[in-house]
């Protein structure tokens, strides 16, 4: 079991938490185009249990080195889902601050998709089938049938609902590639706090090297899936989509964007080294950049199209720590619940023996 | 490792061994001994004759590096070159369009690291050659199903016929051959 410091320490982290939320969420309701910060910071931070659950499901279907390094820190973080829900009951409250066809009950064409009792029964859905999904890995452990379904499951309701959150922020904005695009930052987001866990507790001996591949395959994949998404809107040269680049590369978010690029490709460049893909320092250093990237990324995708300005960014910072600190503090109540069977008496009460 | 020029007195000696732990034991010995010019054979990689060998060579990846490099290169300056060259206005768009331009030059990279490491690779390793030295002893095939065999190099600094082929026997090997240069051209 847990020591009573350590314990105490959890529980001071999250309720230190849960005030910096109450704070961002006190700003928000004083300016209610403010709560863009907090859809930044609830769409960032889902995007680890979000990527921690696909990575479970693909490491049931995958053997190898990386299941035995990683997979008892998937499976923990993928629990974190309910937290993610609660986060996003602010965003489901006030939906006609963020979403301006929910403000004006959108174009003609958006009636019946577009409307905020589909949106919230939208979210409400994925979070359940997420949800559901977890636990059912959970309790089976590593059934290859399930995490087949599953996987397929997964990537038709998260490309969704990551049009929903996001694309549907400018309803005139269409990229058929953007609900992958979200998900490789997921799944980027989920890999690089996994690896900072694994590595902080301890050099893997001869697997960092896998370990840091792993990094570069995931870091690939997005810049991948970013260039292609920017490449046919590019080619397009379609006034709305074009539209939507241009607001992000305005003004100060040009640095943002062009950090953000810094961020991906420079680790990736690295990581064709082996000497940095095996050191434990190096990788620990392009874990952390890598979700420095991915925090900016997300605000630079949710703030430049919303009107909330500065108190919108304050909010931003104010939630994304505080939900870090919550996340950080559920991931070490689930480490320390030594086992399965604890896991399963905090998550699903006393379930089959 | 590279092999001992015609001008060694004798190419090598070559011992088998019908077991790979065998044969990685025995490279350790022969390192211990002192003998630095040796290579190994097996019908499949074995676990720990590479670090016994002390082989440390890398110089495919970084051919990988540069092939990708020049690659990449080459296809940027391509289209910068051709578009220059033939101007022509499509849909307004900039001559020098670097989106579109990105297709080419990550095909060409992949191209070249790949050219340069499969050739790289044959030429590290004197391919493709007709004949080889130990084609000569009659055994020697059988490293392709089931004997692991150790030559030390007749151009060690250690090497002396009488001296060696001693020192192998105390390996306890099935045998022992020496081998001859070719004489007919490689």
């Amino acid at each position: 079991m847990i020591a009573p410091a350590a314990a105490r320490r959890i529980r001071r982290l999250g309720l230190a938490g849960l005030l910096l939320c109450a704070a961002a969420l006190g700003v928000a309701a004083a300016t209610p185009s403010a709560l863009a910060g907090w859809l930044a910071a609830f769409v960032f931070w889902a995007g680890l249990p979000i990527g921690a659950l696909c990575l479970s499901l693909m490491m049931r279907l995958i053997p190898g080195a990386w299941r035995d390094e990683l997979e008892s820190r998937a499976n923990a973080a993928m629990l974190l889902l309910p937290l993610s829900a609660a986060a996003a009951v602010p965003v489901l409250v006030a939906l006609p601050a963020l979403y301006p066809w929910a403000a004006t009950g959108g174009g003609e064409e958006h009636r019946l998709y577009l409307t905020p009792w589909f949106f919230i029964l939208r979210t409400i859905a994925f979070f359940a089938c997420t949800l559901v999904l977890a636990l059912l890995l959970t309790r089976r452990g590593r059934t290859a049938g399930l995490a087949a379904g599953g996987l397929i499951l997964f990537v038709l309701i998260d490309t969704t609902i990551a049009v929903d959150w996001l694309m549907s922020l400018d309803p005139e904005f269409h990229s058929s590639g953007f609900g992958l695009y979200i998900l490789s930052i997921q799944a980027a987001t989920a890999l690089a706090v996994l690896l900072l866990g694994r590595l902080v507790a301890g050099a893997p001996s001869e697997k960092t090297g896998i370990l840091g591949g792993l990094l570069l395959t995931a870091l690939l994949l997005w810049a991948y899936l970013a260039f292609m998404q920017y490449f046919i809107i590019w080619s397009d040269n379609l006034p709305a989509s074009v539209a939507w680049y241009a607001r992000r590369g305005d003004g100060p978010w040009w640095g943002v964007e062009l950090a953000i690029g810094a961020l991906g490709v420079g680790p990736i460049l690295l990581l064709l080294f082996p000497p940095v893909r095996q050191s434990r320092g190096w990788l620990i250093a392009l874990a952390g950049a890598t979700l420095v990237g991915k925090t900016l990324e997300t605000a630079w995708l949710v703030l430049p199209g919303s009107t909330g300005g500065v108190p919108a960014l304050a909010v931003a910072a104010l939630a994304l720590a505080g939900l870090g600190l919550l996340n950080l503090s559920g991931l070490a109540r689930i480490a320390a619940a030594p086992g399965a069977a604890e896991m399963r008496r905090l998550f699903i009460g006393e379930g089959r023996p | 490792m590279r092999e001992p020029s015609p001008h060694a007195p004798l190419f090598g000696l070559m011992a088998e061994f019908d077991q790979p732990e065998r044969l990685v034991e025995s490279i350790g010995r022969a390192r211990d001994a002192g003998f630095l010019r040796m290579d190994a054979y097996s019908p499949f990689p074995v676990e720990g004759a590479a670090e016994a060998l002390g082989f440390h060579e890398n110089y495919v990846p970084w051919l990988t590096l540069a092939g990708g490099i020049f690659g990449a290169a080459l296809g940027y300056g391509m289209q910068v070159y051709t578009n220059l060259a033939y101007p022509i206005d499509i849909g307004g768009r900039p001559l020098l369009a670097i989106p579109p331009f990105m297709l080419i030059t990550f095909e060409l990279m992949v191209l070249f690291a790949v050219l340069f490491a499969i050739v790289g690779m044959l030429d590290l390793n004197h391919l493709p050659r007709l004949h080889h030295p130990l084609f000569d002893v009659e055994t020697f095939h059988l490293a392709s199903s089931d004997k692991f065999f150790l030559v030390i190099f007749g151009d060690d600094p250690r090497f002396e016929e009488a001296e060696t082929r001693r020192f192998l026997e105390t390996l306890a090997p099935v045998r022992i051959d020496a081998v001859g240069h070719t004489e007919q051209p490689e």
